[in-house]
C-alpha cells in the first residue's frame, strides 16, 4: 500500500508584463525546491504536482512538474535524473516533466512557474499548485 | 511556500533553506530554489543549494551570468505578493500586495470593467 509522504502547496499570483513572481520564459522568474530524505533501496516512489486553482483576469500560464530526482545505486553511487530537461512535458519546455515513479529516490526537485500577460487587477494571474510525494515499500504486498 | 507536511506532520521551518538568484542591477528576482531535509536526509550546504540554485535557473532558460545569490530563511518568502530584493542586497521586500482573497481583486475587476464600458 502506498503512503502519502510528503505534502505541500503554494499560492502563486503574477501580474505586470511577466516581470512578477512568475517563470519561465526567459526574463521571468522560476521556482525550484528540493525534498531529501534517507536512501532506501527498498522503496518505491511515485511524485507529482496538481494545479488546485486558477483565477485568469487577463491571460497568463502555469505550469508545474518535477525538475530532477536522484537515485542510490546498490554499490552506493548516484544517478541524477534530470527528467524536466530531457524529457519535457506539455507545452512548456521549460523543465519539468508530469510525475515521475522509480525506485530508491531519496532526492527530488519540484519546479513551477506562473506568468502573467497584464497589469495588477486586469492582468492578474492566480493558481495554487500541489506538490506529493507517495511511497510504497517493495514486496510488502497490499 | 505554505507549511511542508511529511507523514502528516508539519516540518520545523529550520530544516529547510532558500537561495534566492537575484539580478544586482535592479535588485529583480530571477529564481527562487529551496530545500527541504526530512527523515534522516543528508543537510544542504548553502554551497549546495547555489549550485543547484543556478542549474535550475538555467534549466528554465534564464541566463545566469551576472547574477547574485542571497540566502534566506523560508519565513521571508512567506509574503503574498511580489519580491525583490532590498537596496542593500540583504534580504527581500515586498514590491506588490497580493489581496488576502480573491473577492477582493474580483470586485477591483469588476469594477475597472465597469468603467471602461461607460467610456
Amino acid at each position: 500500500m502506498s503512503d502519502l509522504f510528503v505534502a505541500n502547496s503554494a499560492d502563486f499570483w503574477a501580474w505586470g508584463g511577466w516581470d512578477s513572481p512568475d517563470p519561465v520564459t526567459v526574463g521571468t522568474p522560476s521556482f525550484s525546491w528540493t525534498l531529501r530524505w534517507e536512501p532506501d533501496s527498498n522503496q518505491s516512489t511515485y511524485a507529482r504536482t496538481s494545479v488546485n486553482t486558477v483565477m485568469d483576469l487577463g491571460g497568463g500560464y502555469v505550469f508545474s512538474g518535477i525538475v530532477r530526482y536522484v537515485t542510490q545505486n546498490a554499490d552506493g553511487s548516484l544517478t541524477f535524473h534530470n527528467v524536466g530537461a530531457t524529457s519535457p512535458s506539455g507545452f512548456f519546455d521549460g523543465g519539468v516533466i508530469d510525475f515521475i515513479w522509480d525506485v530508491a529516490v531519496f532526492d527530488l526537485t519540484f519546479g513551477w512557474g506562473i506568468g502573467s500577460s497584464g497589469g495588477f487587477v486586469s492582468g492578474t494571474f492566480a493558481a495554487n499548485i500541489n506538490m506529493e510525494i507517495w511511497v510504497d515499500e517493495l514486496g510488502g504486498g497490499d | 511556500m505554505k507549511t511542508l507536511f511529511a507523514k502528516g506532520k508539519p516540518v520545523d521551518d529550520k530544516s529547510s533553506k532558500v537561495c534566492v538568484l537575484f539580478d544586482p542591477r535592479d535588485c529583480r528576482v530571477v529564481h527562487v530554489h529551496g530545500a527541504t531535509t526530512i527523515r534522516g536526509g543528508k543537510q544542504f550546504t548553502d554551497a549546495e543549494l547555489e549550485k543547484d540554485a543556478i542549474e535550475h535557473a538555467q534549466g528554465f532558460g534564464h541566463a545566469v551570468a551576472g547574477l547574485k545569490a542571497l540566502h534566506v530563511p523560508i519565513s521571508a518568502i512567506r509574503g503574498r505578493g511580489a519580491f525583490k530584493v532590498n537596496a542593500m542586497g540583504t534580504g527581500l521586500e515586498v514590491t506588490q500586495q497580493a489581496p488576502v482573497r480573491a473577492s477582493e481583486l474580483l470586485t477591483k475587476w469588476r469594477n475597472e470593467n465597469a468603467t471602461k464600458g461607460k467610456k
